[in-house]
């Protein structure tokens, strides 16, 4: 386990320096100065002026070099400062994070929940009732955007009902309902979008490992359905289900963006948006990069929970060939 | 003799463009308690879903058309599932073509012979991993203590046999069918893993329905063979009875056209004319009288009944006389 744990690490490593890379050339490349963009509409500045203040952001330097001392105060946790604002970018992000961090747990809380649910009632009986309801509104969780159902959340449980809030945000530490009544439509809203994937993929994963004749050996014992169901097909069909999740898993932390900015949720989206705007290079670099490491990290970790379900995925390949 | 296994007119059908199409026709035997009983035939003959229907292991779009399957005094067939699955296992049990993928990859040999054992006992975790590693032991399966902890794509196809036997075996069964069970393996091992089985079975006083297509395995193993052809049960005897003297025409053309060491190489090998009949296709009368040598008219009209032939059950109008033709070369 402790190889296939280094392993795993070594090449999340190496995607993530290539992905920094990548994210400081591209913002390099883009049109626009930032000294002039942070200048803003003053007008009156000599050339002689604009020189200096690059010499000073050290824009004059090598790219190589710009790169490598920029690597070398990310690492020690300073990514700059917002152009605008002027508060480090390390700061921005990190009031931001907790936000967007709660909001995709619960949205993946409520897509595991649903699918570990829904996938093995739809498998019980393929083509049953039960099944093709499911299946009608998977299709239907599949096709109506994210933003219309929180649109249609807020005009019913917020404007008709006024059960809950419609937009707003309320820290963890300050109150904990709060927060929570806070958070309940935003996570819906996502979790019903991401749901659906996750039941099909679930739900195929499972059929497709029901056909498998270890599973005949199983009902040859004599075991109930149940547990044949949830000992055997779903811990097999779990390992590429949890590679998907972990796609998910990502795309809905990069992907928050729209249901932040509806509900007003103060995360790492609604920064990403704000700076978009404004052209605030720096801070848009920093969300990139916390948002690719993140995504990364995630990656890892259902990496290693897929080792854990499949002891066949911890070998080496040494250990493969032997086998 | 008490019989331990009886199977009164079992017929399968599978759907197709025609409508259902027969593919177990009608097929009785029986297996007399501590008997062990071969089942020869080629390839879609309909032996392993006979196999499976003893299971009641048979799925969608298979179907059981009719007959009966008494295990002991039970019928099986018109039982409830949920009475039936407590008999699973305990009564009948049955060992698999492919070890490779019988045994459930990512579940360590040991949880998986310890879920069998407490399900048909109520011994506690560990009473009952004391047993799996007898089990093992007792399969042949070097350090057992050791081997319980391991998954199955750490050991070998002859090792993961023994481990399916020892999960077969977990639940006492007084029948036990092993279908192809020695067919994925190696030559050697295949040997190993047949006389495992035989000496089990001598132990134990199992019943077992032996199902290959290799007519030297069901030799070297069974006190009767019975041979099946398109669905049909053609002939059944003792094992000198059918390598001997075989009555019916398609165990005689079989016999004929087997291959191993001690055949003449600079002799083509016989090999028997046409095809087996397409599903959708059966002839009218005797399955096999499109093939056979012998075939006169009325094989062509009537369905010859398995009775009773020189001692042995065989399918075919002319047994009697073909037995004695035989008998005089």
């Amino acid at each position: 386990m402790g190889k296939f744990l280094l392993r795993r690490a070594t090449s999340s490593l190496i995607v993530l320096s290539m992905s920094v890379v990548l994210v400081f050339m591209s913002i390099r490349i883009l049109p626009g100065d930032p000294v002039l963009a942070k200048l803003g509409a003053a007008t009156e500045v000599t050339p002689a002026a604009l020189k200096a203040l690059r010499e000073e952001a050290g824009l004059n330097r090598p790219l190589l070099v710009q790169l490598f001392s920029w690597i070398n105060r990310a690492l020690n946790g300073d990514l700059g400062v917002s152009y605008f604002s002027q508060f480090p970018v390390t700061r921005l992000v990190a009031e931001r994070i907790p936000v967007t961090l709660e909001l995709t747990f619960f949205i993946i809380l409520i897509a595991v929940v649903f699918s570990l649910i829904l996938a093995p009632l739809s498998t019980l009986k393929p083509g049953s009732i039960v099944d093709r309801v499911i299946g009608y509104f998977t299709s239907l969780g599949l096709s109506i955007p994210g933003f219309v159902i929180g649109i249609i959340f807020i005009l019913i449980f917020s404007l008709q009902l006024q059960w809950l809030p419609s937009r707003g945000y309320v820290p963890l530490s300050q109150s904990v309902g709060d927060n929570l009544r806070l958070m309940i439509l935003p996570s819906i809203t996502g979790g019903l979008t991401a749901t659906p994937y996750l039941v099909r993929y679930l739900r195929a994963s499972m059929l497709e490992i029901k056909q498998s004749p270890f599973v005949r050996t199983a009902e040859g014992k004599g075991l109930s359905n149940w547990r044949i169901l949830f000992r055997h097909i779903l811990p097999n069909s779990l390992v590429p289900t949890l590679t998907m999740l972990g796609l998910i898993v990502g795309y809905t932390l990069s992907g928050v963006v729209v249901i932040e900015y509806m509900f007003g949720l103060p995360g790492i989206g609604s920064l990403a948006i704000e700076s978009s705007f404004k052209r605030d290079y720096v801070v848009i670099q920093g969300v990139a990069l916390t948002i690719i490491s993140f995504f990364i990290l995630t990656t890892f970790l259902f990496d290693v929970l897929c080792g854990l379900v499949d002891p066949r995925l911890r070998l080496t390949k040494e250990q493969k060939s032997e086998v | 003799m008490k019989n331990a296994l009886v199977v009164n007119n079992l017929s399968l059908s599978v759907p197709s463009a025609k409508g259902r199409v027969t593919v177990v026709d009608d097929v009785s035997f029986d297996i007399p308690a501590g008997k062990k009983i071969g089942l020869v035939g080629e390839s879609g003959s309909g032996k392993s879903l006979t196999a499976y229907s003893l299971m009641r292991l048979i799925k969608d779009p298979v179907q059981i058309d009719k007959g009966e399957i008494f295990l002991g005094e039970k019928e099986i067939l018109g039982m409830s599932m949920k009475d039936f699955r407590h008999m699973r296992g305990n009564d009948i049990s049955m060992i698999y073509q492919d070890p490779m993928s019988a045994l459930n990859p990512i579940m360590r040999i040991g949880a998986q012979i310890i879920e069998s054992i407490r399900l048909h006992s109520d011994l506690d975790h560990g009473q009952a991993r004391r047993l799996a590693i007898e089990h093992l032991a007792s399969v042949g399966i070097p350090e057992p203590d050791r081997r319980i902890d391991s998954y199955p794509f750490e050991m070998s196809g002859g090792m993961l046999q023994r481990v399916v036997i020892a999960i077969a075996l977990s639940g006492e069964p007084k029948v036990l069918i092993a279908d192809e069970a020695t067919t994925a393996l190696d030559v050697t091992t295949q040997d190993r893993v047949l006389t495992l089985i035989d000496k089990l079975a001598a132990e134990r006083g199992l019943s077992v329905l032996l199902i290959t297509h290799d007519l030297g395995v069901a030799a070297q193993f069974s006190d009767d063979i019975m041979v099946m052809y398109a669905g049909k049960l053609v002939e059944k005897g003792s094992v000198n009875q059918i390598f001997s003297h075989p009555v019916h025409p398609y165990t005689k053309a079989l016999l004929d056209s087997r291959c191993d060491y001690t055949i003449d190489v600079t002799k083509p090998i016989n090999s028997i004319a046409g095809q087996p009949p397409r599903l959708d296709n059966r002839p009218d009368g005797c399955v096999f009288s499109p093939r056979c040598e012998h075939v006169q008219p009325r094989c062509r009209e009537g369905v010859p009944p398995l009775i009773s032939v020189q001692d042995r059950l065989a399918a075919c109008f002319r047994a009697e006389e073909l037995f004695h033709v035989e008998m005089v070369k």
